[in-house]
């Protein structure tokens, strides 16, 4: 039982966690790469051309 | 000691020359204006150890030829009023053009001594001038000043005086223009009468040097004399055969010579400095920037970095498989093996996690590879190159000039490229930029490549593969670019305006970040998105459950796993789009994952390492290859690899596109007619490669 709620858990975390990150995007409320992170001299605003 | 010492103060226009003017002879000032012209004669004088100085302040310009007025007063007054010293005062921040008026200074036969001016300035740039050197290459005296702060003026004041009372050696070296050259300016030498000179105010080598150069003031000058005409033919002869030698006119070869020897007095004296790596840069762009030999050197240079790509990255990948197999074997042995078509804990991690996860971690070395051979060439100044020699081309095709900054930005990943575009002003030629972009072969691509390039061709043909799929992108890019150019985005182009910086010597430090920092992105994708896609793609591979009685039929493990996956929502999704993509060589499994790969493109590597159960595997890289093979043509392979090239943009890359366009018009079209132009692709490939 232990075993099948663990499962559960890993499947509905990682359909939460795309279903955010795709609505996040498809919304323009993050329209980022989705390895995005604060290093990235890309980064939205931080462009130097 | 002359009673009166005449200083003459030369320099290029902002050299500091009337601050160094107003630091020697304070108040102490005249100003009018040279006979005849409007040009300011500003003369300032003042005592020193007896001796008045008087000293003039000479208009500001870059060299002596006779095309402007004030070129001209100042000329005229060096040649004619013959000053007992030139002050030339350098702009040290600014040495090689300021050395042209030396070298003409020098040409002239004057004593000179050297204002190094701005040396602070020039210090801050980095620029490094070895003064003695310098001073000894040239064969003039120099010194260091700071004009605003009044460094180094007293000591070049006693030093323009020694200089002036014959105290002190100012003998300027001889510049030479090469044999060509050298055997002309003899010719007109020698049919000079040196019983009567004809400009006796001259010195004959500079009047030669001038008479090549065409110089108009000195021609007419020596019209107006008796016995010049013999000269004057000499010299036109001697024109006409430089001319015929060279192809240029003798007066562009001459300055081409002085630059040569500015830029060789430089080279030994400015050590590593920016200004040396300017010189440097011009030498090596001849080569890189080259009209006909730009392209194939990028495009060699691109090989390369496939070929690194591939060789120095395959041991350590196999290095991470045989690691990740015996992880899911460790795995196995602690939770016990599962049965099939069952979601256990068991499986979700060595299939799912293992299987999805590691299928993409494995070609991590290939990443830092690429990444680290991309760092070399962006930082050494090779990238602006590239986009320069990609100009000409780009250009031809109708497109904006700026449109392949973004598109190398692209090889990293499509959506900083888009917002890159930002650079180009003209609206159409943005939006151009914009819908082409994902054509350039991102990082996320690269596992794709490197799963399937390997799989299908043979060692030999490995680079020349991955090599072709990242032009046949850009190629592919700039043929649609040109295609919307003259349809829906119809406008003009604008030509690229770009400064080469120069070239540097990339250090380990900065090489170490730009990899460390891209790769770490890779990492960390793997272990978020990638980590949960692989888990719901496990998921829907593995529910619902088959029928009990049909699992128990099948005769080994493999039988059993394609029965699970077949009943499957991948299987049962897969097999409803089967006939659209059989034609392309696809099976269900493959065309699970191309739509997959949509949320990130490395889905694809995860998804084909679920579906084909390589969680468990000795070697998941080797294991996953292998099942490819069995399973795929080549012809198949290849529809694969350009599919996911060009068809079926990410979905980030959709958003960021909506978001710059500021319409979902422009992100439609994009991901549609990409997803066309790939399916037409794949489709032309596999139906002409598996007749082959």
């Amino acid at each position: 039982m232990t075993e099948k709620i663990i499962v559960f858990l890993a499947i509905a975390a990682a359909a939460a966690f795309v279903g955010r990150g795709i609505y996040r995007r498809l919304s323009g409320k993050s329209p980022r790469c989705s390895s995005c992170s604060k290093n990235c001299p890309f980064r939205e605003g931080r462009l130097d051309l | 000691m002359a009673s009166t010492i005449k200083i003459a103060l030369a320099g290029n226009p902002n050299s500091g020359k009337t601050t160094i003017f107003n630091a020697i002879t304070g108040a102490r000032q005249h100003v009018a204006n040279y006979a005849g012209v409007t040009v300011e004669r500003k003369e300032g004088y003042f005592k020193k150890n007896g001796a008045d100085v008087v000293v003039v302040d000479l208009p500001g310009t870059y060299s002596l030829t006779a095309y402007s007025v004030e070129e001209k007063v100042a000329r005229d007054f060096l040649l004619d009023e013959r000053p007992d010293v030139v002050v030339n005062v350098v702009d040290a921040s600014n040495l090689e053009r300021n050395l042209y008026l030396t070298v003409q200074l020098m040409e002239l036969g004057l004593p000179v001594v050297i204002a190094l001016n701005m040396t602070d300035v020039a210090k801050s740039r980095g620029v490094e001038i070895d003064i003695p050197r310098l001073s000894a290459l040239l064969g003039i005296p120099i010194v260091a000043t700071v004009g605003t702060k009044s460094q180094g003026v007293e000591s070049l004041v006693e030093t323009a005086l020694a200089v002036a009372t014959g105290s002190l050696v100012s003998k300027p070296a001889p510049i030479r223009y090469g044999r060509e050259i050298e055997e002309e300016i003899a010719k007109i030498l020698d049919s000079f009468d040196p019983a009567a000179p004809l400009l006796p105010q001259y010195p004959s080598r500079w009047l030669a040097v001038k008479l090549l150069e065409e110089d108009s003031d000195v021609v007419e000058k020596l019209k107006t004399l008796p016995g010049a005409d013999a000269v004057l033919r000499k010299a036109a002869a001697s024109i006409a055969h430089l001319r015929g030698v060279t192809g240029d006119t003798p007066e562009i070869v001459l300055a081409d010579r002085r630059y040569g020897f500015i830029s060789g007095a430089c080279q030994e004296s400015v050590a590593s400095t920016v200004e040396m790596r300017h010189i440097m840069s011009d030498k090596i762009d001849v080569l890189m920037t080259h009209r006909v030999l730009g392209i194939p050197i990028l495009l060699v240079l691109m090989y390369g970095v496939f070929y690194a790509a591939f060789y120095a990255a395959s041991a350590p990948g196999e290095w991470i498989g045989s690691l990740l197999g015996w992880l899911g074997f460790q795995i196995s042995a602690i939770l016990g093996p599962g049965a099939h078509g069952t979601l256990t804990l068991r499986s979700l991690i060595v299939d799912g996690v293992i299987g999805g996860v590691g299928s993409v971690i494995v070609f991590l070395p290939n990443v830092m590879v690429l990444f680290l051979a991309i760092a070399v060439l962006e930082d050494s100044g090779y990238m602006a190159r590239a986009a320069f020699v990609m100009d000409h081309l780009m250009h031809k095709m109708g497109l904006h000039g700026k449109s392949f900054i973004p598109m190398i930005i692209g090889f990293g990943c499509s959506v900083p490229a888009i917002m890159s575009t930002r650079i180009i002003e003209n609206r159409l030629g943005r939006l151009t930029t914009m819908m082409v972009i994902p054509l350039m072969s991102c990082g996320a691509r690269l596992p794709i490549y490197a799963l399937l390039i390997p799989a299908f061709f043979a060692p030999q043909y490995r680079a020349a593969a991955l090599w072709f799929i990242y032009v046949f992108g850009v190629l592919l890019a700039i043929a649609i670019a040109r295609l919307l150019r003259g349809t829906v985005l119809k406008g003009e182009s604008h030509p690229l305006v770009m400064e080469l910086p120069p070239y540097r010597f990339p250090t380990v430090k900065g090489l170490l970040i730009h990899t460390w920092e891209r790769s770490w992105l890779y990492v960390k994708k793997a272990g978020t998105i990638i980590l949960a896609a692989s888990v719901l793609l496990w998921f829907a591979a593995n529910w619902p459950a088959p029928p009990a009685d049909r699992l128990a039929a099948a005769a080994s493990p493999e039988e059993a796993h394609t029965v699970v996956l077949a009943n499957s929502l991948v299987g049962r999704v897969g097999r409803a789009i089967e006939p659209v993509i059989a034609p392309l060589g696809f099976d269900w499994r493959a065309g699970t994952a191309l739509i997959g790969a949509t949320a990130a493109k490395e889905v694809f590597v995860a998804q084909m390492g679920i579906v084909f159960g390589v969680g468990e595997s000795a070697d998941t890289l080797e294991e996953l290859r292998g099942k490819m093979r069995a399973n795929y043509s080549q012809a198949s392979g290849i529809a694969m690899l350009l599919f996911a090239l060009i068809a079926s943009p990410c979905v980030a890359t959709v958003a960021i596109t909506r978001k710059e366009s500021g319409s979902w018009k422009w992100a439609l079209l994009q991901w549609g007619g990409l997803t066309a132009v790939g399916y037409m692709m794949a489709l032309v490939a596999y139906q002409v490669a598996s007749r082959l």
